[in-house]
């Protein structure tokens, strides 16, 4: 694997290359000073090397679009210019050869090595005939989903691995990193990620002045090509983006900080980037961070110790925290009391969750969808707003499994009639049975949740105390004990349903043997379906040569009848 | 008379089970054992079908191709 140099911040003079085409060909191509000007006079190889450097992309300018309109359409920050992302990339994430020429790319996050001649070739290709695995996708450092903008400092080329839909999805990187089995980490790479997004906030403040909005639209109009139609969105986008310089961009610091401080537990020297954040602060781009960080690190320990798990999921639900609101509903800048509230305001939330048979991880799972009602970010509630808290929250997987288990020990939902499930029995999957507790809430329903959770859930659960841990592929001990009478209900119903399907079920173990036994005969049919296949796929070919034979045959025939006639 | 009523009856839920699946509108996993022993049998009947249609395709094949060697000398021969 190709590994990177450590590069640091970028100077004052470097930042404003990045300001036009020609700074940019100076930095990348080592050309002092350049100015087109002096193209003619330039000798073959930097000719080549200045040509080459222009004709590399990095991603297409639709890439680019698709995401400044989905940041648009969330209300996101969406303000990115094209050339100083492929710049930006390039001189922390660009692979030279030893004639100064860009020749490949590295993902920040996966490590994976691109070719760059061969992402030209692709990139011209239309979309859906392009090899994936050549060309890079435009990745928010900062999920999009947990309110990230298409801007140059949360944008970075990296591989489809990285990007959200895929293996990453909404992951936090570090929390990624982690769950990944450390296979993409890299302190190398994560050292010049911050240091991109560090010298891209330096960059990226100047584009929130007024001439850079022109200058953006008109970088729009050249370069993306677009319609009359999109120069009117381009319209409506200036005037939203000119509200968005009132917005605060603190809500980055936290995830950026914690970028920070993995880099520290590696040993790197970070007072640089410290520095750089008390230089934002000093030139009023951001303000409190000594707050931020006390909010952030509290916030980061409590939720640590209410997941109550070893791993760093704890990282991925903080990403969903609104910081601005937080901080600003905290009237203090003294750790101990940020401490005593924020520790104060969760555990009445724990409270409020146990007294509803809900889960801590019910609570970080709702964190995205549920800020407007989250009564994280007061002091003191009503009682309407504790309600709309508690009615709001989702349901984990653990959760729903467990109220599904309860509603199974109850006669109600495990009754029959005639010898057929009835309506509202549970394990009949066009049932649509809600969960316990949210009857109000459409969709939140229990149809199909036997047949998909019975045999890796359910039944492991309640009759041996162990479930399937896809992860880890194996099955493994339940922390819950299901032993009390409750329990047995649910058993004694589920070996009821079991034995009215099939009279020979009198055990779970009965059960477990027709499941095996069905397996394997699942298994020959399926082979013996792909056999008929296979024949019938034959049998169509030989069809279509027979015909060919017998269509010859006439012809044949017909020539030599012609023939005879000739000649008689 | 009875039983083979009955017979009929589940034969004519394995057609119907087979027609399904190879419709591709229920898997093999909603079926029962006695479903899957059902579809099986249908299964193998179709590829006994299969097999000795593509056998007297094949020697139809090669009758022809003989056919159409000996017509094509006969054609050469006059021309």
């Amino acid at each position: 694997m190709y590994k990177i140099m450590l590069k640091g911040l970028l100077t004052d003079n470097d930042l404003e290359k990045l300001n036009s085409m020609e700074g940019i060909i100076d930095l990348l191509c080592d050309i002092p000073n350049f100015n087109m000007d002096m193209y003619d006079e330039l000798d073959e190889d930097k000719i080549s090397l200045v040509d080459h450097t222009l004709s590399i992309n990095l991603l297409t300018d639709s890439q680019i679009e698709s995401n400044l309109r989905r940041s648009m359409d969330n209300n996101n920050l969406a303000l990115i210019n094209k050339k100083r992302l492929m710049a930006l990339s390039l001189l922390y994430f660009g692979i030279k050869d030893e004639n100064n020429k860009y020749v490949g790319y590295i993902c920040p996050y996966t490590g994976k090595e691109y070719n760059l001649s061969d992402m030209y070739y692709e990139l011209r290709k239309p979309y859906s005939e392009r090899n994936k695995e050549k060309v890079l996708e435009l990745e928010h450092i900062r999920p999009h989903s947990s309110g990230g903008g298409t801007v140059l400092f949360n944008c970075i080329p990296s591989s489809k691995e990285a990007n959200n839909f895929s293996e990453k999805s909404d992951l936090h990187l570090l929390d990624w990193f982690n769950q990944s089995g450390s296979k993409y980490y890299d302190k190398e790479r994560l050292y010049n990620l911050v240091s991109y997004i560090l010298s891209a906030y330096s960059i990226s403040f100047r584009e929130y002045q007024e001439s850079d909005l022109d200058y953006y639209e008109n970088d729009i109009n050249n370069d993306l090509e677009i319609d009359n139609d999109e120069l009117e969105n381009v319209k409506e986008y200036k005037e939203k983006v000119k509200n968005k310089k009132h917005i605060s961009i603190e809500g980055y610091i936290p995830f950026l900080k914690q970028l920070i401080n993995k880099l520290e537990t590696e040993g790197y020297d970070v007072s640089l980037f410290n520095n750089k954040l008390v230089e934002l602060e000093n030139n009023n781009i951001i303000s409190n961070i000594n707050k931020y960080e006390i909010v952030q690190d509290v916030i980061e320990n409590l939720f640590k110790e209410y997941s109550g798990d070893e791993n760093t999921s704890y990282l991925t639900y903080s990403l969903n925290i609104d910081y601005i609101k937080l901080v600003n509903s905290i009237n203090s800048n003294d750790r101990q009391e940020i401490e005593t509230i924020l520790r104060t305001r969760l555990s009445n939330i724990k409270y409020l969750v146990d007294i509803n048979s809900k889960t801590m991880k019910d609570y970080f799972i709702s964190l995205r969808d549920n800020q407007e009602v989250d009564i994280i970010y007061k002091d003191n509630h009503s009682q309407e707003e504790i309600q709309s808290f508690v009615e709001n929250l989702k349901l984990s997987y653990d959760t729903k499994i467990n109220i599904f288990i309860e509603i199974l020990s109850e006669r109600q939902y495990t009754s029959y009639e005639g010898g057929k499930t009835n309506k509202s029995n549970i394990f009949n999957q066009r049932n649509e049975i809600p969960f316990k507790g949210y009857e109000s809430i459409n969709g939140l329903n229990t149809s199909h949740f036997w047949s998909f959770n019975s045999q890796i859930y359910i039944i492991p659960l309640l009759f041996y105390n162990i479930y399937y841990n896809k992860k880890e592929k194996k099955y493994i001990d339940s922390d819950k004990d299901y032993s009390g009478p409750e329990y047995d209900n649910a058993r004694k119903n589920i070996l009821e349903y079991l034995s009215l399907r099939n009279d020979k079920i009198k055990s779970i173990e009965d059960y477990i043997d027709e499941l095996d036994k069905k397996d394997k005969k699942t298994k020959q049919v399926q082979n013996l379906i792909d056999l008929r296949d296979s024949f019938r796929d034959k049998d169509i070919r030989l069809i279509r040569y027979e015909k060919e034979l017998i269509e010859e045959n006439m012809e044949l025939k017909e020539s030599i009848s012609n023939t005879i006639r000739r000649v008689m | 008379m009875d039983n083979k009523i009955v017979e009929l009856e589940k034969y004519k839920i394995d057609i119907q089970n087979k027609n399904n699946l190879d419709n591709k509108s229920i898997t093999l996993d909603e079926l029962s054992i006695e479903e899957l022993d059902g579809v099986s049998k249908l299964y193998r009947s179709e590829i006994k079908y299969l097999t000795e249609d593509i056998k007297k395709r094949v020697e139809n094949i090669e009758r022809l191709k003989q056919e159409n060697k000996k017509l094509k000398k006969i054609l050469g021969r006059s021309e």
